[in-house]
């Protein structure tokens, strides 16, 4: 079986596009438009995950921060 | 080793999930309602904002976080409840957590209600009798409420009832939370959620905050401003601490644990151990009044026996769908009980009623065309209340089998249908560039419907039909376009070589056909029309043979 063979038929699985620590550097490698695709499409899912967990983890520092001011005003 | 079979933990989970979680935090919310007095809007927030972090950072990244994004019903879905989640604290403020815990079953009623109104869904005898047995409950409870709370009470009681009910009928059409449903992986649910529960507590902070400023520019709206927040709310860290703890101990894995549990024991198993909230709510309750300061004063006797009646009446409604769920599903793994999802119930009857049509009411034809088997069919057609469905993957079959064996298929022959026959057309045209059209009509075929009748006609139809595929087994389509009237479409043959071929399709027709020591002979009028040469429209292919046919049946 040639490499590229090989490549046809065992693609990248999906988990295995998600535990990718360098995903931008495999999307400027990769050339096969239908692993391109599913590429991008993870790297855009787990951006999503990364801002709304940023986003909600601010939220959360933050209001920790005024529950502490809010006690000190007590205190 | 000591291996814990997946529903042994089910069971635990269940259990924990139901004493502790749903009990302990129903306790918590009356806790922070009426002893720490907590802005309920603020903290509904907070508890909102932390679960989405906390189911977030536990499905990690993965798949369906643009989809649930982007389905409006994620706005529905999460309006519905927060502002339910919102009612409840109301609701846990007003009253004991025991009390109210009994009037949110009202759920439980709406739920029946709206599915037998809306939803057609019938009303078993165990159904309707565990129906009165919450009711007179609910209603005990009700009847028993301090006057003076009375009035809030009731408008609190029918709101959480409407939206519990609602959110349990959207949760089911919620697209992203379906799919993760489907999928079976309790991360992808979390997930969904997780974004859900965030993006609404964006917009009610939004919505809220818009409501104060307006509240707060209109003259003399202390009464107003009272009921909704000013930023004092946001430096409150009772509120705020006590909505992290809500979010991080007791929401988040109230959501994580109905999932599992709901995976790995049935909906109805779970549904069967909640009856117990009632017992768990009064028991923290009772345990933890010198910790929190909560008064079981308006526990009273008719309370507890109010309790009991839920609890039985909940085990009774639980008996009821575990029974019907046994009944119709035993054996049958290919169904799934769909109790909410009426589309999948309504595709699943609409492939099994057009098949039984075609096949003449043929069970075993039916069930062989779909690929299921009797009993499967048998489960589904005597399925009253409407709930059964096929599970997704086993729909994608059903419907396949169901699209190549009925909808485009003729039922007397098993040649294609006028549809099939049409979609086959297309496809030929990319499959060859010549292509030839035959189109036959029996001559003599109605004389032997009048003479022998229609059992001896179909059975000459489904002679020709055999004939006609024996005669052009290979790169052709042949079609019964309906009555006596026959289609061939042979691939990579043109004009001149379909002409030669029509001389051998006559001698087939002619051919008698012996029914029964009864001698039949027929014969047929051919058309042909070819493709390119007669036409470049594949459309007029068909109109131009017809055509062609009737010359030929005049000149008879």
């Amino acid at each position: 079986m040639t490499k590229q063979e090989k490549r046809i038929n065992y693609p990248m699985s999906e988990s295995e596009m998600y535990e990718l620590q360098n995903i931008k550097g495999v999307i400027k490698q990769e050339r096969r438009k239908d692993e391109l695709d599913r590429l991008i499409e993870v790297q855009q899912q787990k951006r999503v995950w990364k801002r709304v967990v940023f986003t909600s983890g601010s939220i959360i520092i933050i209001l920790l921060f005024l529950a502490y001011l809010g006690w000190m005003q007590n205190v | 080793m000591f291996k814990i079979s997946e529903k042994y933990t089910g069971w635990v989970q269940g259990l924990f999930t139901v004493l502790f979680l749903w009990g302990g935090s129903n306790v918590y919310m009356s806790y922070v309602t009426q002893i720490l007095e907590v802005n309920k809007l603020v903290f509904a927030f907070v508890t909102f904002i932390t679960c989405s972090f906390c189911l977030l950072i536990y499905a990690k990244d993965g798949k369906l976080s643009k989809e649930t994004f982007r389905s409006i019903d994620t706005w529905v879905y999460g309006s519905i409840m927060i502002v339910g989640y919102f009612v409840a604290l109301n609701l846990f403020g007003l009253m004991s957590a025991t009390e109210a815990t009994i009037l949110r079953k009202i759920s439980v009623i709406f739920g029946v209600l709206v599915g037998y109104v809306f939803l057609m869904r019938k009303i078993n005898k165990t159904q309707a009798l565990g129906l009165i047995v919450i009711s007179s409950g609910v209603l005990l409870v009700a009847y028993n409420i301090e006057p003076e709370k009375a009035f809030k009470a009731y408008i609190l009681i029918f709101l959480a009832g409407i939206l519990q009910t609602l959110r349990m009928f959207v949760a089911e059409y919620h697209r992203p939370h379906k799919k993760a449903t489907e999928d079976k992986d309790i991360k992808s649910r979390c997930r969904v959620i997780g974004y859900v529960m965030f993006v609404v507590s964006l917009l009610f902070l939004f919505i809220i905050t818009i409501l104060s400023i307006l509240a707060s520019s209109v003259p003399n709206s202390q009464e107003l401003t009272k009921y909704l927040i000013t930023s004092q709310d946001f430096m409150d860290y009772k509120t705020i601490l006590s909505g992290i703890i809500m979010g991080i101990f007791m929401y988040a894995p109230l959501r994580y644990f109905e999932f599992s549990v709901t995976e790995k024991i049935k909906t109805e198993n779970f549904l069967a151990l909640g009856a117990l909230t009632f017992v768990a709510t009064l028991f923290w309750e009772w345990s933890t009044s010198s910790l929190t300061g909560l008064t079981l004063r308006s526990v009273t006797p008719p309370v507890i026996i109010a309790g009991i009646l839920i609890t039985l009446g909940s085990l009774i409604m639980s008996i009821s769908k575990i029974k019907s769920a046994r009944g119709a599903n035993e054996n049958l793994d290919l169904l799934i009980k769909s109790t909410q999802n009426i589309e999948d119930v309504e595709d699943t009857r609409e492939i099994i009623a057009n098949t039984l049509e075609h096949f003449n009411s043929d069970l075993k034809q039916t069930a062989k065309a779909l690929g299921i088997s009797v009993k499967v069919l048998k489960a589904i057609l005597e399925d009253k209340d409407k709930v059964l469905a096929f599970k997704p993957d086993v729909l994608r079959n059903v419907a396949k089998s169901y699209r190549k064996k009925v909808a485009t298929s003729d039922y007397l022959t098993g040649l294609l249908n006028r549809n099939g026959f049409m979609t086959a057309l297309k496809d030929a045209s990319k499959e060859s560039d010549i292509l030839s059209l035959f189109f036959i009509d029996l001559n003599k075929f109605k004389p032997v419907n009048d003479t022998y009748g229609h059992e001896v006609g179909d059975y000459v139809l489904q002679v020709v039909a055999g004939r006609l595929k024996e005669l052009f087994p290979h790169k052709s389509r042949i079609t019964r376009l309906g009555g006596d009237e026959y289609c061939i479409l042979l691939l990579g043959i043109d004009k001149p070589q379909a002409e030669e071929k029509i001389k051998r399709i006559t001698q087939e027709l002619e051919k008698e056909i012996n029914y029964q020591d009864n001698l039949i002979s027929i014969s047929g009028s051919i058309g042909l029309a070819s493709y390119p040469a007669d036409t470049n429209n594949l459309e007029d292919l068909i109109k131009l043979a017809d055509k062609q046919m009737y010359i030929k049946k005049n000149r008879r």
